[in-house]
């Protein structure tokens, strides 16, 4: 593009104005009006700068959200594995102590919790589901609700969405795993999986009942989001 | 510098993450991924490249969210780590395989007649705008898709990108001069 010194100036105006407010006819007309003999130069910047277009691209897949949940996963779980030996220096005594005694209520809990969790009575109610369902089902399920590593849990429940027509069964494993994983992002995975499916009354129902039984304020906004989208069907 | 509600916000979560709770990158991830998502696309032109692109800076973050220090906004913090990954990715790839594919680019939008003719029948001028972004070199390419796309201004470009205010205009300055150089071409 051939520029005069005085259209260069214009542009250089024009750009500078540009970062400091909206692209509108106003500003072009008042660039023509300072400088009248750059009007072309002006206006055919202005309009690519227009044309660019709006700034929406594409809509990222939903593996992208699955890719990330997981990496975040592991990144945890590695996370919890490590230790920062200063911090525990640089605290004194008496937090430390605290410190033990939350960490061992916590672990008192949590093993009272795992405890009922791995009650025979539990797993009976899996065993229920396993022995009813064909093979495929049952390995998904198994994972759903039997796998340690939430990772793993996440996959089986990301692959129900893939299934045609679910199973009762896909959905009982779904609430199971909405009403009682430890994991927020798997039980946010399960509330997503079931508004994949939510023509099925099944589905409706098992989201709608598993609202008075979350304690987290992000599965709770995560639910009535998917109260908002049901009402809207 | 005064933060909105939502980058105080951000500004507490990146915190929280690198105090140890990492799971506070998922609420950051929901509210940035799909601007990040947008910026990359812009750059590349490529959907599974975006999206891995995307991916590799939430994880940058979390690895080194002790380095974010508050001073200013942290989307901007994030689109300089995006911005170095992209840069990496740049690095990485296959240089006669990028060649490869633009003389293939060229061939279809300038030599192939009948595709330049569906070229332009399509979307016409904003489609040949956004082939002709992609065209453009990093830096002034990084510069438009910023200031047009992300409503940033040109000093916080100039922070992201390591050079002045004034280096940011002039890029995007002849930039907007090569668009319009590639849009005639085609035309």
């Amino acid at each position: 593009m051939k520029e005069s010194q005085d259209c260069k100036n214009a542009l250089d105006h024009l750009f500078a104005e540009l970062d400091l407010r909206p692209a509108d006819r106003s500003l072009i007309a008042e660039m023509i009006e300072i400088y009248p003999t750059c009007e072309d130069q002006l206006l055919e910047a202005y309009a690519v700068w227009k044309d660019l277009g709006d700034r929406e691209v594409s809509v990222p897949s939903s593996s992208m959200d699955a890719s990330f949940y997981k990496a975040l996963n592991e990144f945890e779980a590695e996370g919890s594995s490590k230790v920062a030996p200063e911090a525990a220096v640089a605290k004194p005594m008496w937090q430390s102590a605290l410190k033990y005694a939350a960490v061992g209520l916590v672990l008192l809990l949590s093993g009272m919790f795992v405890g009922r969790q791995l009650a025979p009575t539990d797993n009976s109610v899996d065993m229920a589901i396993l022995e009813q369902a064909d093979e495929d089902i049952q390995i998904n399920v198994a994972r759903m609700t039997m796998s340690r590593s939430s990772t793993h849990k996440m996959e089986a429940i990301q692959e129900t969405k893939d299934m045609d027509d679910p199973s009762d069964k896909i959905f009982e494993a779904l609430n199971q795993v909405l009403l009682s994983d430890r994991s927020i992002n798997v039980r946010l995975s399960a509330i997503e999986a079931m508004l994949h499916f939510s023509d099925d009354p099944l589905a409706r129902e098992y989201l709608i009942k598993a609202i008075p039984y979350q304690e987290s304020p992000i599965v709770q906004i995560a639910l009535a989001d998917a109260m908002i989208n049901l009402e809207e069907k | 510098m005064k933060h909105s509600n939502l980058e105080t916000s951000d500004l507490i979560l990146i915190a929280e993450v690198a105090a140890g709770d990492k799971s506070k990158m998922g609420v950051l991830y929901e509210r940035h991924s799909r601007d990040l998502y947008s910026y990359f696309m812009r750059l590349t032109r490529n959907r599974e490249k975006s999206e891995d692109l995307v991916q590799n800076v939430f994880l940058r973050m979390l690895k080194y969210s002790h380095n974010f220090k508050g001073e200013g906004k942290f989307v901007y913090w994030m689109f300089s780590i995006a911005r170095n990954a992209w840069i990496d990715d740049h690095r990485r790839a296959n240089p006669l395989k990028k060649m490869k594919e633009i003389e293939n680019i060229d061939q279809k939008y300038i030599q192939d007649p009948e595709s330049l003719e569906q070229g332009v029948e399509l979307k016409e001028r904003k489609e040949i705008l956004q082939y002709a972004l992609s065209r453009l070199a990093p830096e002034k390419k990084e510069a438009i898709v910023l200031s047009r796309y992300h409503d940033m201004k040109y000093q916080d470009i100039a922070k992201i990108a390591n050079c002045t205010e004034s280096t940011v205009k002039s890029r995007i300055r002849r930039g907007i001069a090569e668009l319009q150089e590639i849009v005639r071409t085609i035309h």
